[in-house]
This record gives C-alpha cells, structure tokens and sequence, in this order.
C-alpha cells in the first residue's frame, strides 16, 4: 500500500514538473511557419532545392542563434515546404495550402510563373512573398505590396556590369534565347531592352518551354545570324548546360553569358566544357563574405555535396525577415512588408537592403553586390570578373 | 548550304532516336496489340543503367552499354512473363497495365536516382566541320548507329528464322500456332527485340542528354505519333513516320521553335487520322 503510494506520488510530482517545463517553454517558444513552394522535380529542380536547402540552412541558423525575438517571445523557424514542379496551377494550389491549411503568413514562391499566379491570392490574404524570380515588373510591382523579389534580374545586372563586358569582349551584337514561359519572355524583354540601352543589336530571340531534350533546331538559326554574344536568359537547371553544350556543337565560338544564376554543380555535370570561358552571374569566384564562407562549410557538412552558390542567393532571406520582425517587434505580415524597406542585414553578399523603387515604383527588391565570373576547365578554377552594386538611390 | 545541311543533320538525328523507339513500340504492337506506354521509362532506365555502370561503377562506355542493354533484355522477358502475357490481345487491359508500370517505374526512379540531373561523359568529343556545317561526333555516332540498327531490324525481321516466326504471328497468328510456332516465344522474343532496341537508342543518345527520370516522355510521346502516322505494326511505316517527324521538328524548330514543330506533328497526325486512318504504310512487316 506504502509502496503505492509512493509510486503514484512519484508520477504525480514527474507530471507536475513535465507539465511546468512545457508550460514554460510554451511561453517562451512560438513557431514561426514559413512556406516553401519551389520545384523539387523536373528540369527547375536543381535551383528549386537550391532554394529550399537555403531555407533549410538559414532557418537552422537562426533557430540555433536564439530564434527570433519579439518582446518577450522567442519565435523558432518551422519550414512547410512543398514541391511546385515550376507548374503555375501546382503554384496556386500550394498558395492556397501553404494560407489556408497551414496558415503561414510569409512563404518564398519560386518562379516568375508561378509568382504571377499566386500574386493575387498572397496579396489579397496579406501574405508576405518571398520570389526567387524574375518576372520583372508583373512579378513585383505597387498593386502587390506584399511580394519581395529575393534575387537581381537583368534589369540590374545588365545596368551594373554589362557595360563592362560589352567593353572587354567587344560585343555589339547580342542573341537572347529564354524559356517561353512568363518567366522567359518578360526576362527577354527587360535584357532587350536593358541591352538597346548600352546600344547592342539584337540578332534574334529564341524560346522554348523548360525541359526541352534537343535545342540544335531552334539554336541553328540563332547561331547562323552570328551574333557576338548570347544570353541564355531564364534557362536554368539542367536546360542550361544542355542548351550551351548543343549550341556551342553547332560552332558557336562567341561569348556566351547566363544572366541567371546556374547551378554549378548541375552545369559542371552535365556540360563541364561548355563552362569553359562562359560568364556567369551571380557565381564568385572565392566567397564573397565570411558569412558565406560559414554558409559553405555548413552546406558542405549537411548535404555531404559540393556546394552550389545558387544557395547564396536566398540564404539572407530568412535573416531579413528575422531583422524585419525584430524592428516592427511583430509578426504581421502588413506592418512587416512597411518595414521591410527600412532595413538592411550583412548578407551573404555583403550589405543586403531593399529598394528598387525607381524602376518598379515600390522598394520590394533585394540589392546586393552581383558578380560575374569565369570557369576554367583546365584550372577547373573560377576568376570573377566584375562585381558591383546598383545605385544607392535605385 | 551550310546552314540547310546543319538541319538536315539536325533531322536525322532527331529520326533516328524517334524510329528506334518507335519500332520498339511498334514490334509489341504488332505482335501482341498492346501499346506498351511503359516505353519510353524503358529507354529511362537503359540511360540510367548506363550512367551507373559508366559513371558510378568505372565501366568503360562500351562495357557499360553492353551491360545496361543485357539489363534492359532480361527486364523485357520478365515483364512479358509476368505483366504481359496473359493480357495479350487485350487492348483496354494491357494498355492501364503499361500505364500502371509507366508510373510505378518513374516514381521508383525519382526516389532512387533523385532530382538532379547527372550525365555520361562524352564518349566522342569535338565537332566535325562539313561543308561548313559543324556538326558533333556524338551526333554522327547517333545517326551512324541509328542507321545500323534500323537496318539489322530489317535483316532480322525479314531474313531470319526468328523474324519470320514474328512476321507469320503479325499476319496470321492461328496459322502461325498450327504451324509448330510457339506464341508464347515469339511473344517473348518481341519484347527482348523491343526493348533492346529502345536500349541500344538510349545507350547511343545518353551522352548528349541530361539524365533524369523524366528523359523517356518525349521518345515516348513522339514514337505513339510515328507508328500512328506510320501505320500501326508496320516497321517501313515506322521508319516513314520517323522521318517525317524528325524533318519537320528539324525544319519548323529551327525557322519557327520547337512548340510550333510540335503542332505541325499534331496536324500531320490528325490529318492521317481523318484521311487515311491505318497509316501511311500499314501492316507491312
């Protein structure tokens, strides 16, 4: 009987405790969701888990710096992450999932496509998007405050240093050749036009949809005008090495230039000598910073894979959210996207803020130092060539 | 003159691929009436195969090919055996069976070989200028190879024992069994010539693709279109249609782009629907 007792006391007062330590860590800690929509299959998979491993190593990062604090509450980072296959309808049926099921109020979409689609359904339920992706001024724009483009497009990547690769290889031709989605033909318009302004000639454009197997026909043509050089736009994943490999096999010996970020790994797989000589933005040759050199090991000891740099590109994302919520001392995504302008973090890059005012006439757009590098397959080493920043008051 | 010999390259290139496969498909049509939609993950997997044995275990190219397509060979007598046979000549249940193995293959695969493209290395680097025109060895090998494997199917449907026993099944498979030939060898033997075939056109184009399990969707999709257009079961039809195929996506890719190539095969396959239903040269083994 004794020894009843004191055995149901025994529960009792670990019930107790257990029950006072949850309580206590109930105060303190509160999750903080944040969805993932990004392409996890198909021929955008490779950048799309770049984004989501971004996600993945940032929010660890946080989680394990202290979480995020407002006022009295730790907020910790708990990702819902699904796969969009880069499809605008699976977009908008992830938007709808990530808001109304799950209840996030900030997600990263992945995609000038799907960007535009979701565009209303995250504005309208004041939701703050995250887009890694181009889509120029439908993408982010006044009537959708509530979208932050997270990466540069060509509008600020050709303003920075085109000029100085015109000038260095001489180029006063240019072919544009880019995905026939959304995505593919707005980035062909703003790098036409962004290319009219350093006075090149347009050759010719090309497009195709993504995960085209055999891009000689529609290369052909573009390679017998005998432009200087050729953008590969939007093409991303394993489309880029495949185009460049299949263009540079029909005697194309210009200059050949990604505008979007690769991903390198993926390129140096697929088509390693085609890497040889091509200029590539957004890839440094050495890490930027010692925040991406940190950001490199980590990837290097989770993933147990060589790095991929496109990880750079969305690893501040979180860390400008983290800053912006500490500032407004909230997680409304409304009183947020009002405060998102107004700070800035030392990213990856170096200083990351927000702006882009002047060109989409609402600050929504990340700025941050852009590079543009050069891959020897001798060396198997990359020299970067150029790096800048648009103007303070972009 | 460069310029048109760069596409007429272009659309033998593309042909060969596309008549390789869609003679695969088109043998176990003939012989079994079954479109086998599991077709082109066929071709997936000999890619895959070839990547493992080149990439992942050391194999030389050869060797590895070699491998992949005896790999390929023994996955078609299995999947007779087991998934086919007893649904020959059944055309609406054998045809959700493919489309059941199609999705079980390619679902295996994604979770298996994951989401990032990988790739065989060059096996014949560097480029040929003719006329000039520039055009890559490993294309050359693609047509050269196609060329060869196109005509051994011929020699072999037409000269040997074995292919006389597919055609005798094709035309009249009664009289073939009254005739001591065993349907269920020639039903065999068909899907081991159909998916060596498919596997000899991935191992041959491999090394110019980005390798993922999705790889096998477009072979798939336009060999469906070739034996339509070609005649269903007929393998100089086959041949036809892959020509005409290869050409206008060549042509009208390059003038155009390549969803436009993709619509004027559409016409061209609606067209022969509506005037000649059977094909441009039906049963013709």
């Amino acid at each position: 009987m004794r020894r009843r007792r004191q055995r149901l006391l025994g529960l009792a007062s670990a019930l107790v405790v257990g029950l006072t330590i949850a309580g206590l860590a109930g105060a303190a800690s509160k999750t903080l969701l944040f969805g993932v929509s990004t392409p996890l299959s198909g021929a955008a998979a490779p950048p799309g888990r770049g984004t989501l491993r971004a996600m993945e190593l940032a929010s660890e990062d946080i989680n394990a710096s202290g979480g995020i604090k407002v006022g009295a509450d730790t907020y910790v980072i708990k990702l819902v992450a699904y796969d969009s296959k880069y499809d605008t309808r699976e977009g908008v049926s992830i938007a709808n999932k990530l808001i109304f099921s799950d209840k996030v109020q900030h997600m990263v979409t992945f995609g000038g496509t799907v960007v535009i689609a979701v565009n209303p359904i995250v504005n309208e339920n004041r939701v703050l998007n995250f887009a890694a992706a181009y889509g120029g001024k439908k993408a982010t724009n006044p009537q959708s405050p509530y979208t932050f483009r997270d990466i540069p497009e060509p509008e600020q990547a050709y303003m920075t240093l085109m000029p100085l690769i015109v000038k260095k290889y001489s180029i006063s031709t240019l072919a544009i050749t880019s995905t026939d989605d959304e995505t593919g033909l707005l980035q062909a318009d703003d790098s036409e036009r962004a290319a009219k302004r350093l006075g090149l000639t347009i050759t010719d454009k090309a497009f195709a949809p993504r995960g085209t197997p055999d891009f000689a026909p529609m290369m052909t043509k573009l390679v017998a005008k005998k432009p200087d050089a050729i953008d590969f736009g939007a093409w991303a994943g394993s489309d880029g090495p495949l185009i460049c490999k299949q263009t540079r096999e029909l005697g194309y010996k210009g200059v050949v230039i990604f505008s979007y970020t690769q991903t390198v790994p993926t390129f140096l797989k697929v088509a390693p000598n085609c890497a040889d000589g091509a200029l590539f933005f957004q890839i440094f040759a050495v890490a930027p910073t010692p925040l991406a050199e940190r950001v490199v090991k980590r990837y290097e000891e989770k993933y147990r894979e060589p790095f991929d740099p496109l990880v750079w590109r969305q690893y501040d994302v979180l860390w400008i959210l983290k800053r912006a919520i500490e500032v407004a001392g909230t997680t409304d995504s409304t009183k947020l996207k009002d405060v998102m302008p107004t700070v800035h973090i030392d990213g990856v890059f170096g200083r990351t803020r927000i702006g882009g005012k002047s060109y989409y006439g609402i600050d929504t757009q990340f700025l941050y130092p852009i590079a543009v590098s050069t891959y020897s397959v001798k060396d198997g080493k990359w020299t970067e060539l150029y790096r800048g920043t648009v103007p303070e008051n972009y | 003159m460069a310029f048109y010999l760069q596409i007429a390259v272009n659309g033998a290139v593309i042909s060969c691929l596309y008549v390789l496969v869609a003679l695969g498909l088109n043998l176990i049509l003939g012989i079994m009436h079954i479109v086998n939609f599991a077709q082109g993950t066929i071709f997936m997997l000999a890619a895959l195969t070839l990547f493992v044995f080149n990439v992942s275990l050391g194999l030389n190219y050869i060797l590895a090919s070699l491998l992949s397509v005896m790999a390929i060979a023994v996955l078609g007598v299995v999947m007779e055996r087991l998934f086919f046979r007893r649904l020959r000549g059944q055309f609406l249940p054998s045809l959700v069976m493919s489309l059941g193995l199609l999705l079980v293959i390619e679902g295996v695969a994604w979770l298996n070989f994951g989401i990032v493209s990988q790739a065989v290395p060059p096996v014949f680097p560097g480029v040929v200028q003719f006329l000039g025109a520039s055009v890559s060895k490993e294309r050359l090998v693609i047509i050269a190879g196609g060329l060869v494997l196109i005509a051994g199917l011929f020699l072999f449907i037409r000269y040997t024992r074995a292919g006389k026993a597919i055609r005798a099944v094709e035309q009249d498979p009664e009289g073939a069994v009254l005739q001591g030939i065993d349907l269920d060898d020639v039903t065999r033997l068909v899907f081991i010539v159909s998916f060596v075939l498919t596997a000899l056109a991935a191992v041959l184009v491999a090394p110019t693709l980005a390798l993922d399990p999705s790889i096998g969707e477009t072979p798939l999709l336009k060999g469906l279109v070739i034996i339509v257009l070609g005649g269903m079961g007929s393998v100089t039809g086959t041949l036809l249609g892959g020509l005409i195929i290869g050409f206008t996506e060549s042509i009208v890719g390059t003038f155009y782009d390549p969803v436009a190539a993709s619509l004027v095969s559409g016409v061209f396959l609606m067209a022969i629907l509506i005037f000649r239903p059977s094909g441009l040269l039906p049963y013709r083994m």
